[in-house]
């Protein structure tokens, strides 16, 4: 069993030595193989199938000493680990093999044996130093590599390693980076959070990821980072770009983008407002570009029309075809610039008028590559011009027909329009005046002082009116085939500009001559008929002196001889009463009375004559108060009379106080005296208010009178009874009616001859 | 006669008006006691003692009875003389005319007339009117004292 037992263990061993990836050998101490297995072989360039045993062992040391060592440690220690040795094939092919020995040793602790593996470490070398190789040559990419990278532990507590970009980029050392807990890196610790939850998200790996994090001098560096997470090492491995800049400058492109976009916009937009559109024509490609507005000028949209030179000439005006062509061929011929207006109709059938400019751009060898330009929709200047050119027609017309003379200056005073009727009054033609005549330099409107209004209105801006007598043949440096002479009434006013600068000055005259004229044959008429009127007074005051000598003569010398003879009849009587028959006295007593009434017709004369000569004056007078008077005075002087007197209230009138007393006087004793008669006299007296006067009258029941003679009624010594019947002069109602006269007023009276008589008066209202 | 008569002067170009007058004043024995002058220039070569008056003797007359209308110098011009007279500005003027003209009542008075008197057509009227004039006058009122000198006759 043992036997057997040690057999079936030998035999596994066996097997596992025969198998086994290492070399396997047993050794006497002299060298002398006991045995081996097939990698023994194959390691050391034997056949394997040939057995060694007992064959010597090969003397595989490169170098000789190194057996010893080997030797050396192996009896020390007993045995020997991991030893390598240099060791060489049998064909002499160096090989390194690492060895694991141990000394066997009988019961009495001979040495027996040398047992021992050894493993072909040439491979296992190489590829350690092709790793090294490998991993110097990947240290150096990764120290080199312009990208930053980093190895940090997963819940970012250190890092573990950091290239040298990485601390460029962070600007930071390697040594500040290591052991650094990675969050700190993060310009927002929340970032790191959400980035492991993405990684975890998509299976380990992120790409693309971009990042802010936090460069040592506190700046926010973007990156844009691949992570992975790494299980095994229990790492994130990293790499990350700087893309900072790029963002700064992708930020700013995008701004200049936009800035370019708004101003292309606005560029639209102006165009649109100016009605401008551009195009651009390329030469060689024959490509057109448009403007937004140069679609909106054809009325049409970039979806339905592609523009080119030929299509764009059918929407050209069939009359300006033509120059269309033209144009553009001498404009890419000789270079010079493209002016052209045009007509299009356009898409949506509108008829525009249009300028079109354009410019050739050439590279730099002279040859033509670009047509550039811009068409400019001008059918409302075109409009405008039109209603202008009508508005200045219309305001020419006006001008020109209107009856009113004038002309126009420019700022210079220098004559520029002249209308007909100026023409027609100055007996000039326009080509006489026009940019000759310089209203500044007119020696008549200098002589006549008119200079200084003149230059108001050029210098000031005023407008100013005068009258100017003119006489064109008077005028210097023209010589004008007709003169015409004529007074003027002008107005100056000056034209304007937005600055408030006088560009032109109007001239408008009106004719006054006749009206001059005319005026002045009334100032003559006046004057003459003013110097008649003094005249008329000179005769008039000569004959009121002659008529007041003749009143003082009256008064003096008619009245001394009246009274001499009265005086004288009187001696006479006095003296020689007893000389005289009965006879003779009578006569001497008629000659008294008639000198006696003489006496009165004299002096009532007087009067009359004074109540036309004498001054009134005037003032508010009480009618009621004075008729008072006067009948209370003529009351008192017919004491035997029975009178009934009727008398309404009477209004105040405005005037001469003494004479209105006279005229009362007068009405009022007519009244008596003619109803003298009359057993039961009766008076009225009472005021009709008309509109424009006062109406006063007397009314008796009297004599009366025929009317046939009434109009002798108001005449001087003018009677219609006897003296004997009713005494009197005649001179009382021509008093009152001079004196209603001087007040303004009228008498009349109406009368039946036996049935009374009414006396009217009349005064005017105040 | 306990009645002092004074001296009137008349000045008075109508005769026919001088007699009457005369006659008037006849009537009170005041005639004696006028002198008349013809014209205003007698008047003043009397008042001052001048001309034909040289001789004269000194006085002012109690008063002076001045027609208007006279020749060469009329009634207002002597009353106008009379009262810018330091002599004689006080002499009593009475208008004795046959005006009733407005004119020259004014004239008078603004040159300080004592009296106006119009000579009325009416002789018996005329007559009583001169009387009252001679009696008030030279009888009557009391002169200012440089009448009274000529007085003593």
């Amino acid at each position: 069993m043992t036997q057997k037992a040690l057999q079936e263990s030998e035999q596994k061993f066996r097997e596992t030595v025969t198998y086994l990836d290492e070399g396997y050998y047993s050794v006497t101490i002299d060298g002398l193989l006991l045995d081996h297995n097939q990698a023994f072989s194959r390691i050391l360039g034997f056949d394997i199938a040939k057995d060694l045993k007992g064959a010597k062992l090969p003397d595989f040391w490169q170098v000789p000493e190194d057996r010893k060592q080997y030797l050396n440690e192996l009896i020390a220690h007993g045995f020997i680990r991991n030893y390598m040795v240099n060791a060489k094939k049998i064909n002499g092919e160096k090989i390194d093999v690492m060895m694991n020995s141990h000394l066997v040793k009988d019961e009495k602790g001979g040495l027996v044996r040398i047992e021992g593996t050894f493993t072909d470490f040439t491979q296992l070398k190489l590829t350690e130093e092709a790793l090294k190789e490998s991993e110097t040559k990947y240290r150096t990419l990764f120290e080199n590599a312009q990208v930053g990278m980093y190895r940090s532990k997963i819940d970012g507590s250190a890092m573990l390693d950091v290239n040298k970009k990485f601390g460029e980029i962070l600007g930071l050392t390697r040594e500040e980076s290591l052991g650094k807990a990675g969050q700190i890196l993060w310009a927002d610790p929340e970032d790191r959070n959400k980035m492991m939850k993405l990684l975890k998200g998509q299976g380990g790996i992120l790409y693309n990821y971009e990042a802010r994090l936090l460069a040592k001098n506190g700046e926010v560096r973007n990156v844009l980072a691949s992570i992975k997470l790494n299980p095994e090492e229990g790492s994130l491995d990293g790499t990350f770009v700087d893309i900072t800049e790029r963002k700064r400058a992708e930020k700013a492109l995008q701004e200049s983008e936009r800035i370019i976009s708004e101003q292309f916009e606005k560029l639209n937009e102006a165009q649109h407002i100016a009605m401008i559109g551009s195009w651009e024509w390329n030469l060689q490609t024959n490509h057109v570009w448009w403007s937004d507005e140069t679609y909106r000028i054809f009325g049409v949209t970039p979806q339905n029309f592609v523009p080119s030179f030929e299509a764009n000439g059918k929407f050209i005006h069939p009359d300006d075809v033509a120059n269309y062509g033209k144009s553009f061929e001498h404009s890419i011929q000789t270079g010079e610039p493209l002016d052209i207006e045009l007509r299009l109709v356009t898409n949506d059938g509108l008829l525009k008028h249009c300028n079109g400019k354009g410019k050739i751009i050439y590279d730099d060898s002279g040859q033509p590559i670009r047509f550039v330009g811009t068409m400019m929709d001008i059918t409302g200047r075109k409009r405008a011009e039109g209603t202008l050119r009508n508005s200045e027609a219309f305001l020419n017309n006006i001008i020109d027909q209107s009856p009113v003379p004038m002309w126009i200056s420019d700022d210079k005073g220098i004559l520029i329009r002249i209308n007909k009727a100026c023409c027609s009054i100055l007996k000039i033609t326009e080509q006489d005046v026009i940019g000759k005549y310089n209203v500044i330099e007119d020696n008549i409107v200098q002589e006549q002082g008119l200079l200084s209004d003149v230059r108001r209105v050029f210098d000031n801006g005023e407008t100013v009116r005068f009258e100017i007598r003119y006489n064109t043949s008077k005028l210097e440096g023209f010589s004008l085939e007709s003169e015409a002479e004529v007074i003027l009434d002008t107005t100056i006013f000056p034209i304007k500009d937005y600055k408030g600068k006088v560009t032109n000055a109007v001239i408008q005259h009106m004719d006054i001559t006749e009206r001059r004229l005319a005026e002045e044959e009334i100032r003559k008429l006046n004057t003459e008929l003013e110097d008649r009127v003094v005249m008329r007074t000179a005769q008039l005051e000569a004959s009121n002196k002659e008529l007041e000598a003749f009143s003082y003569s009256v008064s003096h010398d008619l009245r001394a001889p009246l009274r001499h003879v009265s005086g004288y009849v009187e001696l006479l009587y006095k003296h020689f009463q007893s000389d005289l028959s009965e006879k003779g006295q009578h006569y001497l007593f008629s000659i008294s009375d008639s000198v006696r009434q003489m006496g009165v017709l004299i002096d009532d004369l007087l009067q009359f004559s004074r109540t036309g000569r004498i001054e009134m004056s005037q003032s508010d007078v009480d009618m009621n108060e004075i008729v008072k008077e006067v009948t209370e005075s003529l009351c008192k002087d017919n004491p035997d009379r029975k009178i009934e007197w009727v008398q309404e209230k009477l209004s105040s009138v405005y005037g001469d106080k003494a004479m209105l007393h006279l005229v009362w006087m007068n009405l009022l004793g007519n009244a008596v005296k003619f109803t003298r008669t009359r057993k039961n006299a009766r008076i009225e007296i009472g005021v009709h208010k008309e509109k424009k006067e006062l109406v006063f009258f007397v009314r008796d029941n009297g004599v009366g009178f025929n009317m046939q003679y009434a109009h002798k009624l108001f005449g001087v010594f003018q009677r219609l009874h006897s003296t004997e019947e009713f005494e009197g002069t005649g001179i009382g109602l021509a008093n009152v009616h001079r004196i209603v006269l001087r007040h303004g007023g009228r008498t009349w009276a109406e009368a039946e001859p036996d049935k009374g008589a009414v006396f009217y008066f009349s005064i005017p209202k105040k | 006669m306990m009645v002092e008569i004074r001296t009137i002067l008349l000045a008075e170009d109508n005769p026919k008006d001088v007699e009457l007058t005369l006659e008037a004043l006849g009537d009170h024995n005041l005639a004696n006691n006028v002198i008349v002058m013809r014209d205003g220039v007698e008047t003043m070569d009397y008042l001052h003692c001048e001309g034909k008056y040289k001789q004269r003797k000194p006085g002012n007359p109690a008063v002076l009875l001045l027609d208007i209308k006279m020749p060469r110098m009329d009634g207002i011009e002597v009353l106008k003389a009379i009262r810018s007279d330091k002599k004689l500005h006080t002499l009593p003027v009475v208008m004795l005319t046959s005006s009733r003209e407005e004119q020259d009542l004014i004239k008078s008075y603004e040159l300080g007339v004592n009296a106006y008197v119009v000579k009325p057509v009416n002789f018996k009227e005329f007559i009583e009117a001169v009387k009252q004039l001679g009696v008030f006058w030279a009888v009557i009122n009391e002169v200012p004292p440089s009448s009274k000198l000529s007085d003593k006759e």
